[in-house]
């Protein structure tokens, strides 16, 4: 079935509907809350909260992009779980720790995994760490406009309709992102010499 | 505080939008000339390059599970029962809306017309025949109208007290009404207003004789009470009350009319109007509440 099918069947209550648009977009969804929150059970929680929170909302879709509207949807599910995780300190603590030393066992070992050597494999995921790492240093706005850019590879105008601002300042915000993680990259170079050198040369 | 972009902070986001492909063509030449002039410039456009290629080859991460919704989720979220938008619920409430409002505008409607006058079923139609007789026949006429229709016309002048005060309240002449004396029956005493009949059954000389009031002309707007008038509608004696009296079958009939439908339709139907009035306004307040849900 297509999808505004779909999505019609599930306005009308058809929760079986609204699963398979779920399965169709759970790997995106929950991409995108990884990279904004740089843990595994953090971008669980996000998502999860972000799909029950479109079951909910459904009827007020109005029709346009379906995904720029679950993206929306999904970065302010982000935005929350943020900003339950500054009201409590002591968990903010764990979560830099985790960051601090790399990604989580669970998250680093569900990584998608192609035919490649372990020392390239080992390579790549050091990379992702230190960016991973980098991407969490930035201010929130900033992290989640980068991410949908580069990492989810979303036009301006699906960013700024999902984050409902300006396109000027999805200009703006990508441009500093950028400019703060090539500065964070470089300070990390010492660590991450080969990573870095193959990205440059692939440049 | 307003924050104005540094020269620097501009040329990130030109060069920004010119690795997203967001620029327009004018502004793209312009920029692939610098570009090939400055050296700093192309080494920060590298150096940006880098990041969003290293960014986009991040790998993509497997869910650890599958987020589909169950019942239980959504028990546990008081999102449990569908929401499917109560399309039945809003067309039957519709529809009842509908005929409620229909029904008040036909019951109204009889009601106006004088439908449910069964109060007076035969008594008000024959005074209201009668007023207009004795307002539009010629005074020899008048004396046609029976005597018994005198009961008619005290009842309804008992029962509309203020019908009476008014229609009798603007300065009236009186002239044509009383018209020469002696003239046999001429003067047509003994005429009631506002529905009142006739009692001419006394000796028309006689009363157009015994009318001095009538004879000296207009008729001060006196406050005429409804005994006054009952009781110059009943004595057979022509008096000065009776010509006043007269004055009031000038008034127009459908004031007349109004006054003894309103006064006739029964309490059953005034309390069904109510009712479906209020169940009219009632149905379109929830009609409205499920449409903005």
């Amino acid at each position: 079935m297509d999808e505004p099918a779909l999505i019609q069947h599930a306005q009308q209550g058809d929760l079986d509907s609204f699963n398979r648009l779920v399965l169709e977009y759970q790997s995106l969804v929950y991409n995108l809350a990884y990279r904004i929150m740089g843990d595994g059970d953090s971008a669980s929680d996000a998502t999860q909260e972000a799909f029950i929170s479109a079951y909910k909302n459904i009827r007020g879709y109005r029709g346009g992009s379906f995904k720029s509207w679950l993206m929306r949807i999904v970065t302010n599910a982000c935005y929350d779980e943020l900003r339950h995780r500054k009201r409590r300190p002591a968990a903010s603590l764990e979560a830099l720790a985790v960051v601090e030393t790399g990604p989580d066992a669970e998250g680093e070992a569900q990584l998608v995994s192609e035919t490649e050597s372990p020392e390239a494999h080992a390579e790549r995921t050091e990379l992702a760490s230190a960016l991973q790492h980098c991407l969490d240093n930035l201010p929130d706005d900033q992290r989640i406009v980068i991410v949908m850019c580069d990492v989810q590879e979303m036009d301006y105008a699906e960013i700024a309709s999902a984050m409902r601002i300006a396109l000027g300042t999805v200009k703006s915000r990508i441009a500093r992102a950028r400019a703060k993680l090539r500065d964070c990259i470089q300070r990390q170079r010492e660590l991450l010499p080969s990573a870095l050198r193959l990205q440059s040369e692939q440049t | 505080m307003t924050f104005f972009p540094s020269s620097h902070d501009r040329e990130l986001e030109l060069l920004s939008a010119y690795l997203d492909n967001q620029l327009g063509p004018a502004e793209r030449a312009r920029l692939e000339r610098r570009l090939a002039q400055e050296p700093k410039l192309q080494a920060t456009l590298d150096d940006l390059r880098s990041v969003k290629a290293t960014l986009t080859a991040l790998p993509k991460v497997k869910p650890p599970r599958s987020f589909t919704l169950t019942l239980k989720q959504l028990e546990a979220r008081g999102l449990a029962a569908p929401a499917r938008p109560p399309i039945r619920l809003f067309a039957l409430v519709n529809v009842a809306t509908a005929l409620a409002a229909v029904l008040f505008a036909v019951i109204i409607t009889a009601d106006l017309g004088g439908r449910f006058n069964v109060a007076a079923p035969a008594e008000a139609p024959a005074a209201q025949v009668e007023s207009l007789q004795v307002a539009e026949a010629p005074a020899a006429e008048a004396q046609a109208v029976e005597s018994a229709s005198a009961d008619a016309a005290l009842k309804s002048t008992t029962e509309t007290p203020e019908a009476g005060v008014s229609m009798l309240a603007p300065p009236v002449e009186a002239e044509p009404l009383t018209g020469a004396p002696g003239e046999g029956g001429g003067g047509g005493p003994g005429v009631g207003g506002g529905g009142v009949g006739t009692t001419n059954t006394g000796p028309a000389a006689d009363a157009g004789d015994g009318a001095p009031a009538g004879v000296t002309g207009t008729v001060e707007p006196t406050v005429a009470t409804p005994e006054a008038v009952a009781q110059a509608a009943i004595t057979e004696t022509p008096t000065p009350d009776s010509s006043r009296t007269r004055a009031t079958t000038e008034v127009p009939l459908e004031t007349q009319e109004a006054t003894e439908t309103l006064a006739q339709t029964p309490p059953a139907v005034r309390i069904a109007e109510i009712a479906l009035g209020l169940t009219v306004i009632l149905l379109t307040v929830v009609s409205l509440i499920i449409r903005r849900k």
